[in-house]
């Protein structure tokens, strides 16, 4: 009878200490899906506003910009779009973010080629902030931070 | 419980082939727990459960923001699979000079691999980068049905390199290229010769030790069970011994148990003998596959 009595004190010790690390980690699993969720919105907010900066190339150049993995699939014609866009932030990510994987040093000749203003400040500011070795990626907040440069 | 599964969770965020222990350690608590409550059962499998959405939760949610495909951890299988079922022999390391020779010396093993592969098996070239891996997944998987047996005699070269006494290590301190105390000729041929058979006594010892030391069948099973799971994974890579599996510190104590019980009379059960001289004997011919590699390496650099 005594032994019945003690494997059920253990057994309901055991089960309220499995019931509070399951709520401890739904907690936990909560926060950081409410986390993402604020992430994600924030996310697709400066998407839009970027979109509107980087227009006519858009979402395109985005998913360039912040996706190393993406933009290896880029061809020849859709980088020489990027370069003649317009935007010196797109043109120099082309030549000092990830030139080596992403464009062939012949394809660097030929787009080097059209570029209209190899000595922009854009550029002098991004070999500054970077270094002209370091291949980062960007994020959507040095994105951001690099657009806003842009517009003084 | 909690701990074994963030661990097992971080572990799947370091290399994503460890994310197929997750649902194995998932049947072992529920293999282990059959004579619990219901309840409390149902609470053990969810606590583990939860404990690994923890951790993979936040990644597998910046792979969806950022590639828009579910990946709990990583995508690497299409790209190992494309490099390691088509793709010649990379022990690369070697020096030029000594390249050729090591290439004639696994000519009869590598008959089969060396040169093009067998027409039809191409890289994906999807956009995205999760499609691109799947997709060489599948590429892969139709390449080895299509070419078994070019796949089979590439898998064995595979096993030969991982089970080969001469690691990466071992052999770039044989050509010299680490500094210090050790690096003295004299001193290197002995610890050549020493991390040579050390590894296989060690590989060798392991086997009985393994199968007689443990004594609790469901912790030995388990440990045999995730090796060879991690065997499985990995025999889609290309041959290289550069790569082993995470076991040695394993094998290293199943073998001391072993040396250490050698004349208990435990081995004189008859399975463990068998299955002990069918590993050895396997373990002798993986050997035997990379000798005139291992004896063309050793004579350029004694």
């Amino acid at each position: 009878m005594k032994s019945r009595h003690l494997s059920k004190d253990r057994a309901s010790t055991s089960g309220r200490a499995v019931r509070r690390w399951i709520g401890a980690l739904l907690t936990i699993l909560l926060v950081e899906l409410l986390l993402a969720g604020v992430e994600h919105r924030g996310g697709t907010a400066l998407r839009a506003e970027l979109d509107s900066k980087l227009e006519p190339v858009g979402a395109w150049a985005l998913f360039v910009l912040t996706n190393r993995d993406r933009a290896e699939a880029l061809g020849a014609d859709e980088i020489a779009a990027l370069v003649s866009s317009g935007n010196p932030l797109l043109r120099e990510w082309i030549f000092t973010t990830n030139p080596s994987r992403l464009v062939r040093p012949r394809q660097q000749e030929r787009l080097l080629e059209q570029l209209e203003d190899p000595g922009s400040a854009a550029r002098a500011r991004f070999y500054f902030d970077h270094g002209i070795h370091k291949t980062p990626w960007l994020s959507l907040a040095e994105l951001d931070g690099y657009l806003e440069t842009l517009d003084d | 419980m909690v701990a074994a599964a963030l661990l097992l969770s971080l572990a799947t965020l370091v290399k994503e082939v460890a994310l197929g222990v997750l649902p194995l350690a998932l049947i072992l608590i529920v293999a282990r727990t059959r004579n619990c409550r219901p309840a409390m059962r149902l609470g053990l499998v969810a606590l583990f459960a939860l404990s690994c959405s923890v951790v993979l939760t936040p990644w597998t949610l910046r792979n969806y923001e950022v590639y828009d495909r579910f990946v709990p951890a990583g995508a690497t299988l299409g790209k190992n699979m494309y490099m390691g079922l088509n793709d010649d022999y990379r022990n690369l390391d070697y020096p030029r000079r000594m390249q050729a020779e090591i290439r004639r010396a696994n000519a009869g093993v590598l008959a089969v691999r060396v040169g093009d592969a067998p027409e039809g098996w191409r890289s994906s070239t999807a956009v995205n980068v999760i499609d691109r891996s799947n997709e060489n997944v599948d590429q892969g998987l139709a390449f080895a049905r299509g070419h078994f047996g070019y796949v089979l005699r590439s898998r064995l070269k595979l096993l030969a390199d991982w089970a080969s006494p001469m690691s990466f290590f071992l052999r770039h301190y044989g050509l010299g290229r680490y500094s210090g105390p050790l690096d003295r000729p004299a001193v290197r041929r002995i610890a050549i010769v020493s991390a040579l058979l050390l590894p296989m006594v060690v590989l060798l010892g392991s086997i009985p030790g393994l199968l007689s030391c443990i004594e609790r069948h469901w912790i030995r099973w388990s440990l045999i069970g995730v090796t060879i799971y991690f065997l499985l994974a990995g025999s889609l890579l290309n041959a290289s011994t550069r790569y082993r599996i995470s076991i040695e510190p394993l094998l290293i104590v199943a073998a001391a148990g072993f040396l250490a019980r050698i004349g208990q009379g435990a081995y004189r059960r008859s399975t463990v003998g068998l299955v002990s001289l069918g590993g050895g004997l396997i373990l002798i011919g993986l050997w035997a596959l990379n000798w005139l590699e291992l004896t063309a390496f050793l004579g350029k650099i004694w």
